[in-house]
């Protein structure tokens, strides 16, 4: 496989170890790499960038540190909105100053993604021999700092499959889209996957706002449509397969542990503006009243939003014990830290859908005490959990993104479908569908026949990840 | 490719709404101003034609003039474009930062002064 090699150079006049200490400031003012927040410079240590991509607004990214030397050089691997490999250099110069040269590698594939999402260049070409199986996720936008580990578990689960034999005797091809964590782009790239020659189905790793527009997309199609967040169940038709936990079996199990945990009965609910958000405060509602509890207000901002203090102020004149917060990535992660900083954590605990590994990496300890009920945390103890995360390591290595709740959720949607097609004798929709409601996957999350959840993990925030309290049979189960 | 189309690409892809109608023009051979108007709600005609006048200063788009309507599709030679966006956002963080770090030696204080006040 070729890559794309770019060399960038400046010429400064401050010594390179001056140079160097500015790295992993934050200070946006020192442009968009040298401007990253790194909290601590060490091998595997998140970096945070803003990137010049969001017209007005700074488009959010992540990097990774891969190794470093003093003074003298700097490894990255750049992983959202897209991934390749940055080497900072720093040469002294002659009176003091310093040569600082960027080289970029970014492989051929992702140079072609990125074309083809900007219009530029042709989709992927799929060989007879393959089985192309799209993956509709945001890498960029708000939630797309979260999306490189989905990516990696999307790749290691095909890589898997095909090391089996495939499906059918046939390779199976990941062909990857982002939505942009935007509908109407989601629209866009949803479009590009399905013009993909022989594209089996979509996994979808994307918000409700896009899935109400793609789904339609899809079974206008007749492709079939693997939903793998936490989600409401919708309009039902036969393409449109959904594996995530649902609102429900989140909150019904969750929310009395919490309260009577906290011995408190107000809640506030808060999160961003659309769909998603807006059934989460619905059900929680219903639990909340159900268990004799008060629902003292309810706050929400839009997708993208930066200030939280009008939020934040609501809930500190409502005087509740307990916020359900369904904030929506970059979102999520600015509301959890300005909530910390204006020290409300003390004294309120939170509840938020969507914390999971990798969100917890990024609030660092403004996260600490957040519950959260999934099918899946990273500190689940299986023997079936350490070996994937075993695989996942050996194959993206020490300095990988962290595996998340969605990540994984990926992960066994796509071994559910290569399952199913074996099941089913082939990787059309007829055979998929019928084999999904025989086959299953043995994987780290507890599913049943068709990915089906059995059970949630209740969890709680810590500053060394999320440390699993209990686990809990799923709604749905229990019921 | 010069500097100055690299740079007008870059201005030109830094925006995700033009971002966005270049992928949408991409989609198809050729669309006009008031079909791609009709796939963006928040989106009116004259916005609309004031990216694509950006987009065609980039080279990125080509017009057509057909009787009243204005044709648009993808220029066909954009492999260079994606290099000369990717390059172009690297470089403008270098830019940034030699300038941050100009101007904070210009008022006689160091860069790494300023690290350590914003700590403080």
């Amino acid at each position: 496989m070729g890559e794309l090699v770019l060399n960038n150079e400046t010429q400064l006049k401050v010594c390179p170890s001056e140079l160097f200490a500015l790295f992993g400031s934050g200070d946006s003012s020192l442009g968009w790499l040298f401007g990253a927040e790194v909290p601590q410079l060490r091998p595997g240590s998140l970096v945070r960038l803003a990137l010049p991509l969001g017209g007005l607004a700074r488009s959010p990214g992540t990097a990774r540190v891969l190794s470093f030397q003093p003074d003298r050089r700097i490894d990255l691997m750049h992983e959202t909105p897209w991934a390749g490999r940055v080497v900072c250099r720093f040469d002294p110069l002659d009176g003091g100053g310093t040569r600082l040269r960027v080289r970029i590698t970014i492989d051929d594939r992702e140079v072609a993604r990125l074309g083809a999402e900007l219009g530029l260049l042709d989709g992927y070409d799929a060989g007879l021999r393959e089985v192309p199986l799209g993956l509709l996720i945001s890498l960029s936008g708000p939630a797309g700092i979260l999306g490189r580990s989905t990516v990696n578990c999307a790749q290691l689960a095909v890589e898997e499959i095909n090391a089996d034999g495939g499906v059918m005797g046939r390779t199976v091809r990941l062909v990857v889209a982002d939505d942009s964590t935007d509908p109407g782009i989601g629209a866009i790239a949803m479009r590009r996957l399905c013009r993909t020659p022989g594209l089996a189905a979509v996994v979808g790793m994307h918000s409700s706002a896009t899935y109400a527009v793609t789904a339609p997309m899809a079974v206008a199609e007749g492709i079939p449509y693997l939903y793998t967040p936490t989600s409401e169940p919708t309009a039902a038709h036969p393409l449109l397969v959904r594996f995530g936990e649902t609102p429900m079996d989140q909150l019904h199990r969750a929310l009395p542990r919490m309260a009577a945990r906290t011995g408190g009965s107000r809640w506030f609910l808060a999160g961003n503006d659309y769909s998603w958000p807006r059934a989460i405060s619905a059900t929680a509602r219903a639990v909340i009243e159900r268990m004799g509890g008060h629902v003292a207000g309810e706050g929400y901002l839009p997708l993208g939003s930066e200030d939280f203090e009008p939020v934040l102020m609501a809930i500190q004149r409502s005087g509740v014990d307990h916020v359900v917060s369904s904030f929506v990535g970059q979102d999520h992660v600015g509301f959890q830290r300005d909530f910390a900083a204006c020290g409300l954590r003390e004294s309120i605990r939170t509840f938020a859908p969507l914390m999971d590994d990798a969100v917890v990496e990024h609030l660092g300890e403004s996260g600490e005490g957040t519950w959260n009920a999934l099918g899946y945390f990273v500190g689940l103890d299986t023997s079936e959990n350490r070996e994937f995360l075993r695989c996942y390591a050996d194959r993206f290595g020490p300095c990988s993104p962290p595996v998340s709740a969605a990540a994984e959720g990926v992960y066994e949607a796509i071994h559910t479908w290569a399952r199913s097609c074996r099941a089913g004798g082939g990787a059309d929709p007829t055979a998929l569908l019928s084999g999904l409601r025989r086959a299953s996957f043995n994987g780290p999350r507890r599913c049943g026949r068709g990915g089906q959840l059995k059970s949630l993990l209740l969890g709680e925030a810590t500053a060394s990840g999320v440390q699993v309290l209990d686990e809990l049979p799923a709604a749905h189960q229990a019921s | 490719m010069t500097t100055s189309q690299s740079d007008a690409i870059f201005s030109a892809l830094a925006d995700p709404t033009r971002r966005a109608i270049l992928s949408l023009i991409g989609e198809h051979e050729e669309l006009t101003a008031g079909e791609i108007a009709a796939h963006f709600d928040s989106l009116g005609r004259t916005a609309v034609s004031s990216h694509l006048r950006i987009l065609r200063l980039a080279g990125l788009v080509a017009e057509r003039r057909d009787g009243r309507f204005r044709h648009y599709s993808v220029t066909p030679t954009p492999a260079d474009a994606v290099v000369a966006f990717l390059t172009s956002v690297y470089q403008n963080s270098l830019e940034q930062l030699a300038s941050a770090v100009q101007d904070a030696s210009a008022a006689g204080d160091t860069p790494l002064d300023r690290t350590e006040e914003r700590s403080a």
